[in-house]
């Protein structure tokens, strides 16, 4: 099994050695707004039927908790879809995204959520090793690896993401093999969506964060008054 | 006459370099020899992969044409069903078993491996088109608008 996940640790090698350097030297440019444009900007809610939360979910994570829009109320999270096994997209695309967690994995109202496709193979021991190697396992880790009941729901979750996020839904790979990254916010409707291949679109996804933090840190503050 | 006595001089440069390059032949064609390999198989996993995204997406394809066969109640599709599932099968079988070779085998072997991988999903990538394209026909035979009786002939007035 180990073999198998070689390319993967070759990738996050390569990503380890980008965050060994400081943060505005990782190749991701400016990164961070400044308080003042984070403040002013917001971000769109997207989807072709306008203001419509993704669907409800409710699946077991790496460990064994379920994860569901109920549990992530109130939090800020990025999904995509990978399989363990998957030798093309999935690393490059998780080694991106781990740029993101480097920068907001110990924040609590950030969760990442990584849902697989091939849930016969990557079952939960599976997603407990992957996190393991990915450097993201503690119980406490804010990155989730969620196990979908089947493969024809795992695409339809893809779908729905996917459709509620206006992706291209005529990816090379399809639309659960995109490397395509969404970031939802604390009341479930996807305000960005990105290319986790591309680098600069997860530049992008740093710089976009903020802002809805902002927000969502906002809304809180609103509403304990 | 400057010409004249640079010539003699160019001459000698001249001869130095054709000495001196087949030497730096030899070694620029040593390393190239060293860097084949490794440079073919990147090429091959780089085609080979374009080819495992397009049976990703034929097999989310195939997903949303099964669960179209089952929604219009697609008459006798059970055959076309289970080849559904075995060209699934096939896919997933050969990405459980695929191992990147950049990190498993020395850039000599790689090139052989992912040639013959290629092959597999080749099969594989005709077999899923094979069945999609059989589906399809299915969905569309069972869905297409009935067309109307032939009307009868006109009877012409004697």
């Amino acid at each position: 099994m180990f073999l198998k996940y070689l390319p993967l640790a070759g990738l996050l090698a390569l990503a380890g050695c980008g965050t060994s350097t400081p943060a505005n030297d990782t190749g991701i440019a400016d990164v961070h707004m400044d308080s003042e444009e984070a403040t002013s900007a917001t971000l769109p809610y997207l989807g072709a039927e306008g203001k419509k939360p993704v669907a409800d979910f409710s699946l077991p994570d790496q460990d064994g908790k379920i994860v569901s829009n109920k549990t992530l109320a109130g939090k800020v999270y990025i999904t995509d879809f990978f399989f363990a096994t998957c030798p093309g997209i999935c690393p490059k695309m998780q080694s991106e995204l781990l740029k993101v967690y480097k920068q907001y994995g110990q924040d609590p109202n950030v969760a990442f959520l990584s849902f697989t496709i091939d849930p016969e193979h990557d079952t939960q021991p599976v997603l407990a090793d992957y996190a393991r190697r990915l450097g993201v396992a503690a119980p406490t880790s804010t990155w989730r690896f969620l196990h979908t009941p089947d493969r024809p729901t795992a695409y339809q979750l893809a779908h729905n993401f996917a459709a509620a996020a206006q992706t291209d839904l005529k990816a090379p790979g399809g639309i659960a093999h995109s490397g395509a990254l969404a970031l939802v916010d604390d009341q479930g409707y996807i305000r960005g969506s990105y290319d986790g291949l591309n680098p600069d679109q997860v530049a992008l996804l740093l710089r976009q964060l903020p802002i809805l933090l902002n927000e969502v840190n906002g809304r809180k503050a609103t509403a304990a008054r | 006459m400057k010409k004249l006595l640079l010539m003699p001089l160019g001459a000698a440069f001249g001869l130095l370099s054709l000495g001196t390059l087949p030497g730096c032949d030899t070694k620029t064609t040593t390393a190239t020899e060293a860097a084949a390999p490794a440079v073919q198989a990147r090429a091959l996993e780089d085609s080979l992969m374009t080819h495992h995204d397009l049976a990703m997406q034929q097999t989310e394809q195939l997903f949303a044409l099964k669960a179209q066969l089952t929604a219009a109640k697609v008459p006798a599709s059970a055959p076309i069903q289970a080849k559904m599932q075995a060209a699934d099968r096939a896919m997933m079988t050969w990405m459980h078993q695929y191992q990147a070779p950049d990190s498993t085998a020395p850039a000599p072997q790689r090139p052989a491996y992912l040639q013959d991988q290629q092959k597999q999903l080749t099969g594989i990538e005709q077999q899923l088109k094979t069945i999609l394209d059989s589906a399809q026909a299915a969905l569309g035979r069972a869905t297409a608008p009935k067309t109307a009786a032939p009307a009868p002939a006109a009877t012409q007035p004697k």
